[in-house]
C-alpha cells in the first residue's frame, strides 16, 4: 500500500529513517517563508496604535508597499494551500500515500493516556504512530486557520464583490476573523508548533527532521514507537516469508 | 563670570521694566501732535494722500476709534508710519493703496514677530510670494487704527474670513455648527480658525491636512463632557480608527509612509462647512446615502449593502450587528482557550521531563 521507508546509514553507524519526502520538505519551507512574510507585514497593521508599528512599516517602504507584499504573499499562500491539498489528493488517488494525518479513535485513546501520563498516572507515553493526536490537531488547526485567513482576506480584498452576495456585515465580521485569526495562527505556530519542534527539552535546540527529511532511528523509537515497529518490519521484508 | 553670562538677560529685564513704565506717557507725548491735525473733520474731505497709480486716501483719523483701540496707549503713530520722519512730511507715496497698506502693515512684526513667522508658513504668504497682492495682510483682518481683540464676538472671526471667502462663510452659517454660532454665540462650536489655524493657515491641498483632519474633529468629538452636553456619541473617533480607513490614516499620520490617496475621513461622509446633524432620522438617512455616494468615489461597484459594511460609529452588539458580535466573541473565547491549552501543554511537558530526569 504505502511506499517503503527509505533508510540511510551514516558512517558512524547511526541509522536515519525517512519521515518527510522532498516535496513535503519544500512544502514546509515555502509555508514558513510565506507565513513569516504575512506576519511581519500584517501584525503591525493589526497593532496600528502601537509605537513601533509605523516605523516598522516604514522599513518596508511604507504601509502601501507592506500591503502589496502582504497581498502578494497571501495570494501565493492560497496557491500553496491548494497545491498542497491537490498533491495529497493525487497521491492518494495513485495509491502512493497513507493519510497518516487523519485522526482516528486510536488517537483519542492515545490522547487520554497521554493526559494521564502528564498528570503522573501513567509510567510512560503510549507508542505513537507516525503522527500523534497533538501533531494532527496542530496540522489541522493550522490548515483551518490558514483557510480562514485566506477566505477572510479575500473578502476584505474584494469588498464590492463579497457584498454583492452577502450583507454588509460580512466586511467587519471578516475584519475580526482576519485580525483575531492571525493572532490564533501566530499563537498556534509560536506557542505550540515552535515549542514542540524547538524549545521542548526533548528536542532542544532543534528537531531537524522537517528540513533533512530523516529522523535518527533511536529518536523514532522513543517518539513514534509504532512507526518504528513498521520501520523494523519494512527493514526485514523477508521475515514474513521465512514463516511458513 | 556668571554676571557676564547673565548680562544680556539683565539688560533685557531692565529695559522692559523701564520701557513699560515710560511707555504710556511717552506715547501720549508722541501722538498728540499728529492727532492735532489728522483728527480734524475737515481732513476727511480736504487732505488726501495721492498714489502714483491715481488712487487717493483721506489722511483723516477718527479720534474715538483710535482711543478705543488696544494700541491707543501703547503705540505711537510713527511706530507704524515709519516713513514719516519730519514736518512737513516728505514721503514718496507708494504706487497704490494696497502697496501702502502692505508697507505700513510690515511694521506689525516689530512687536508681533511670532505671529509674523507663523504667517510665513501660511498659504496666504505662499500666494503673496507668488505675486497675488490681494492676499490678506495683518490690517485686513485686524483693522488698522481701531484694532480690537480678535475673537470678540467669535463670529467676527468668520466675518473677517468671509470678506474674501464669502460663499464658504454663508455655507457654514447653515451648518449645525454655524447656526449655533450665529444664533447663540455657542462657545463649543468651531469657527474658521479652529480647523484652518489662525496665522499659519494651511494649504488644503497638502496630503497631511486631510490625513490629520480627523484629529481636528476628534478634538471636540471625543471630548466626553462636551459630547454628553449635546447627547452625541463620544466614540466616533475611536470607532473610526478601528475601521480599515481610520486605521490606515492613523498609520500614515504616524509616519508609515505617504499615501497615494488618503483613505475616507470624517469630511468625506459628513461634509465640512455644510455639516448637518445626524441625530434626526431624516438626516441620518441622508448621511447613509452620502456614505454610499462617498464609497463609490473609490469603490465604483459599491452597493447599499457595501455601504452597510460601515457600522455607523457603533461598536458591534448582538442587536445592531449579530454576525460581527458573534465572530468577535467566538474568537475571544477560542483564543483564550487555545492559549490556556498551549500553556498547560508546555508546563506539563516540562514537568514530566523533569520527573523523568530525576528517575533516571
Amino acid at each position: 500500500m504505502a511506499r517503503e521507508l527509505k533508510v540511510v546509514r551514516l558512517p558512524d553507524g547511526t541509522c536515519l529513517v525517512e519521515r518527510f519526502s522532498l516535496a513535503s520538505r519544500i512544502d514546509h519551507l515555502l509555508a514558513i517563508v510565506l507565513v513569516l512574510a504575512l506576519l511581519v507585514t500584517g501584525i503591525p497593521q493589526k497593532f496600528s496604535d502601537s509605537s513601533w508599528a509605523p516605523g516598522f512599516l516604514r522599513s518596508f517602504g511604507g504601509l502601501d508597499v507592506a500591503r502589496t507584499i502582504h497581498r502578494l504573499s497571501g495570494f501565493l499562500l492560497a496557491v500553496h494551500l491548494l497545491t498542497h491539498l491537490l498533491i495529497i489528493a493525487i497521491r492518494k488517488a495513485l495509491g502512493r500515500l497513507d493519510l497518516t494525518l487523519l485522526p482516528n479513535m486510536q488517537d483519542v485513546r492515545d490522547g487520554i493516556r497521554t493526559l494521564k501520563y502528564f498528570m503522573g498516572h501513567e509510567p510512560q507515553l503510549p507508542l505513537y504512530p507516525k503522527f500523534h493526536l497533538r501533531q494532527k490537531l496542530e496540522y489541522w488547526l493550522i490548515v483551518l486557520g490558514i483557510t480562514l485567513m485566506i477566505l477572510s482576506g479575500m473578502t476584505l480584498l474584494f469588498p464590492s464583490f463579497t457584498t454583492s452576495m452577502f450583507a454588509g456585515q460580512i466586511i467587519p465580521a471578516a475584519r475580526f476573523v482576519h485580525s483575531d485569526g492571525a493572532l490564533l495562527t501566530l499563537v498556534l505556530i509560536l506557542g505550540w508548533h515552535v515549542y514542540s519542534a524547538h524549545l521542548s527539552p526533548n528536542v532542544f535546540p532543534f528537531d531537524k527532521t522537517i528540513f533533512t527529511g530523516y529522523m535518527p532511528a533511536d529518536d523514532l523509537q522513543k517518539r513514534h514507537g509504532l512507526e518504528y515497529q513498521k520501520f523494523l518490519e519494512g527493514a526485514k521484508p523477508s521475515a514474513p516469508k521465512a514463516e511458513p | 563670570m556668571s554676571i557676564c553670562k547673565r548680562l544680556p538677560f539683565l539688560i533685557f529685564l531692565a529695559s522692559t521694566v523701564s520701557l513699560s513704565s515710560a511707555f504710556s506717557a511717552d506715547t501720549e507725548k508722541k501722538t498728540t501732535p499728529c492727532l492735532e491735525c489728522h483728527t480734524q473733520s475737515s481732513y476727511r474731505r480736504t487732505q488726501f494722500l495721492h498714489f502714483s497709480a491715481g488712487e487717493s486716501l483721506p489722511v483723516f483719523l477718527d479720534r474715538n476709534g483710535w482711543k478705543s483701540s488696544v494700541h491707543a496707549d501703547k503705540v505711537s503713530c510713527t511706530d507704524c508710519h515709519t516713513e514719516i520722519r519730519s514736518y512737513p512730511h516728505r514721503t514718496v507715496p507708494p504706487r497704490d493703496k494696497r502697496e501702502f497698506s502692505r508697507s505700513v502693515a510690515d511694521s506689525c512684526k516689530k512687536c508681533h514677530f511670532a505671529h509674523y513667522t507663523r504667517l510665513l508658513d501660511s498659504i496666504h504668504f505662499k500666494l503673496l510670494a507668488g505675486g497675488v497682492a490681494g492676499t490678506p495682510s495683518c490690517v485686513d483682518c485686524h483693522g488698522s487704527h481701531e484694532i480690537k481683540k480678535a475673537d470678540e464676538p467669535r463670529i467676527s472671526i468668520n466675518l473677517r474670513c468671509g470678506k474674501c471667502h464669502g460663499h464658504i462663510e454663508k455655507e457654514f452659517r447653515n451648518s449645525v455648527h454655524g447656526a449655533a454660532l450665529v444664533n447663540e454665540d455657542n462657545k463649543d462650536v468651531p469657527v474658521c480658525t479652529s480647523c484652518h489655524n489662525t496665522h499659519d493657515i494651511v494649504d488644503l491641498r497638502r496630503t497631511e491636512y486631510k490625513l490629520n483632519s480627523y484629529k481636528m474633529c476628534g478634538h471636540c468629538h471625543s471630548d466626553q463632557k462636551r459630547m454628553k452636553k449635546y447627547g452625541l456619541n463620544p466614540y466616533v473617533v475611536t470607532t473610526y480608527l478601528e475601521d480599515f480607513h481610520g486605521q490606515s490614516n492613523l498609520l500614515y499620520s504616524l509616519g508609515a509612509g505617504i499615501p497615494t490617496k488618503v483613505k475616507a475621513t470624517c469630511t468625506d461622509c459628513h461634509g465640512s462647512h455644510n455639516i448637518t446633524t445626524a441625530k434626526s432620522r431624516d438626516h441620518s438617512n441622508q448621511v447613509r446615502e452620502n456614505i454610499a455616494t462617498t464609497c463609490r468615489q473609490c469603490h465604483s461597484q459599491a452597493t447599499p449593502a457595501f455601504a452597510n459594511a460601515w457600522l455607523s460609529h457603533y461598536t458591534p452588539t448582538l442587536v445592531n450587528a449579530p454576525l460581527v458580535w458573534g465572530v468577535k466573541w467566538f474568537f475571544s473565547a477560542f483564543n483564550l482557550l487555545l492559549v490556556l491549552a498551549i500553556l498547560s501543554h508546555v508546563l506539563f511537558d516540562l514537568w514530566r521531563y523533569r520527573a523523568h530526569r530525576r528517575r533516571a
